[in-house]
């Protein structure tokens, strides 16, 4: 039960990202997609268990002057070999990363864990103690990634490890009009694969518009009848990806949204956090 | 050939990391420097030479 | 690219706080006195500067050639350690009263993700058939990292004199208070900051 403590601890009192304030940088930078923070809490994961065990196990023989030194060699090496890892088996989420995976052996979090904890503490102690702040980790991203997306873009985009887009999941509802002609280009293209859209308008603009081979291709399930400019119209839309809905908030998609939603992800964990703790002391009070 | 190689070359990127690092850990602050660490409380960058020591 | 647009775009339109989100850490931990502001970014120019010199000629002339690209990540960790500490040092010896403005902050830049960043980005190199071409020459990497931890400086200063009105402010909402508050006006920093975004030269 102690173990599951320390896990529960890294969540929630000593949370990274919402309590200890370590390693903002690939959170505000990662969170403009759900699968980018899941992409970068993996890889934070990963490089946290790899050094949290082998500095607990090396902590009793070096010499303390020069214990940081030998704690940044050691972390920059498990950050190449993570990322020629992650290159060459999920080479999706390193170009969606970009360089900001190997930004993670200056991150705060790996050093300051290895320093404060990693150090001082048992081989399985640390590997709980690495579960529970990746864990935490990718709680936040993912809460603030969550909000990014779905209240900016309105869409939940899906991709594989190579990459490919895989699904396309529309949570905040289009305006009416929209939503037939996308419900058929859905079915038909994912919306992801721009340049199979492409080679359709280019096809269909040098042929001269033929309506009936348009929607006998899409399958447009529905009675109404489109002029040929809107459906064209429809197909370069969708090409630029540009289908919005009016109940979106697109400032949340922007760089400054990123600092917005966290900011009151912070408040609201710490204030949830507070408000519980003092219930929990008023009711231990009053029950003495 | 490349193995070799790249160890001696951490090696020699270490030796000199550890090498300044211990000189600079051994050379005293010179007097009437300022401490400055009570303006940086928010931060939790450990590996700072002016982090407060948690007792 | 000219430099000219170099230095409005690290300056403005692609800052490195705002739409890089690099070294936010001590953002939020130094930007409480401006005078702490300004040694911060003075220092960080510094280090930037020449941290940016030895690792360009290191990936140039040591490491490409030898063929030791996978290393460019713990080398140039070391190497950048290896500066700041010796730099430190030296200022310790001989240049007390620099020590005594800025050498506070110089362990501090050590793990900031702004100097890796700038090293690996004038780092960076494409390979066409053999031939190797470094994307920045000389003079654009000069420019580009004097101006990108200028750009740090500019953006840290003017948050810090924002901050010590909102520190003393008793009317935000006690969740609010302390870092909270501090990335909700970054956001609108980085608001005004995005309407550069059209400006390309």
């Amino acid at each position: 039960m102690k173990k599951l403590k320390i896990i529960l601890n890294g969540i929630i009192n000593e949370n990274p990202t919402f309590v200890l304030f370590l390693g903002m940088c690939p959170v505000l930078a990662t969170s403009s997609s759900i699968y980018s923070a899941i992409g970068m809490s993996a890889c934070v994961f990963l490089v946290l268990l790899m050094s949290n065990i082998s500095i607990s196990l090396i902590a009793k023989f070096t010499p303390s002057e020069i214990r940081i030194p030998v704690y940044i060699v050691i972390i920059a090496t498990i950050v190449t070999a993570v990322s020629l890892f992650v290159n060459a088996y999920a080479p999706g989420i390193y170009t969606t990363l970009g360089s900001y995976l190997q930004l993670i052996v200056v991150n705060c979090i790996i050093l300051g864990r290895a320093e404060s904890y990693a150090s001082k503490n048992s081989v399985v102690n640390s590997i709980m103690d690495a579960i529970g702040i990746s864990l935490g980790f990718f709680f936040a991203l993912t809460i603030v990634a969550a909000l990014r997306e779905i209240l900016g873009t309105g869409v939940i985009t899906m991709k594989d490890l190579e990459g490919n887009v895989t699904s396309i999941t529309r949570i905040i509802p289009l305006a009416k009009e929209d939503k037939v002609v996308y419900d058929a280009l859905i079915t038909e293209f994912k919306i992801g694969d721009v340049n199979s859209l492409k080679e359709l308008i280019s096809e269909y603009s040098n042929n001269g518009y033929n309506l009936s081979k348009i929607t006998k291709e899409l399958k447009v399930i529905t009675d109404e009848t489109y002029g040929t400019k809107e459906v064209v119209d429809a197909l370069k839309l969708a090409a630029n990806q540009s289908f919005s809905s009016p109940y979106e908030i697109g400032l949340l998609a922007q760089p400054s949204g990123a600092f917005l939603v966290l900011g009151f992800c912070v408040a609201g964990f710490n204030g949830a956090r507070k408000a519980i703790a003092n219930k929990k002391a008023a009711k231990a009070a009053e029950s003495k | 050939m490349k193995i070799i190689l790249s160890i001696v070359a951490l090696g020699i990127c270490s030796g000199l990391f550890i090498f300044s690092y211990v000189l600079n850990q051994r050379t005293p602050k010179p007097e009437g420097c300022v401490n400055l660490s009570e303006n940086c409380e928010g931060c939790q960058i450990t590996s700072c030479a002016n982090h407060k020591k948690e007792n | 690219m000219s430099i000219f647009a170099i230095i409005i775009a690290c300056l403005f339109s692609s800052n490195i706080i705002l739409s890089n989100f690099l070294g936010i850490c001590p953002f939020l931990g130094i930007s409480k006195k401006p005078s702490n502001a300004i040694g911060m970014g003075l220092a960080l120019t510094f280090v930037v500067t020449m941290s940016a010199i030895i690792c360009f000629a290191l990936e140039k002339y040591i490491l490409v050639p030898l063929g030791l690209d996978f290393l460019q990540l713990v080398i140039f960790i070391l190497v950048i350690a290896a500066f700041v500490q010796f730099v430190e040092f030296f200022m310790k010896k001989y240049l007390v009263s620099l020590y005594k403005a800025l050498g506070i902050y110089l362990p501090l830049i050590t793990t900031n993700c702004v100097v890796l960043f700038v090293a690996q980005k004038v780092a960076a190199y494409t390979e066409l058939n053999g031939v190797i071409t470094f994307e920045y020459t000389f003079i654009n990497m000069l420019v580009y990292a004097i101006f990108t931890s200028l750009g740090y400086m500019l953006v840290i200063t003017l948050f810090s004199f924002i901050r010590v009105r909102i520190d003393s402010n008793k009317e935000t909402p006690e969740a609010f208070k302390g870092n909270s508050i501090a990335l909700i006006t970054t956001s609108l920093m980085a608001l005004a900051f995005a309407a550069f975004m059209g400006l390309s030269l």
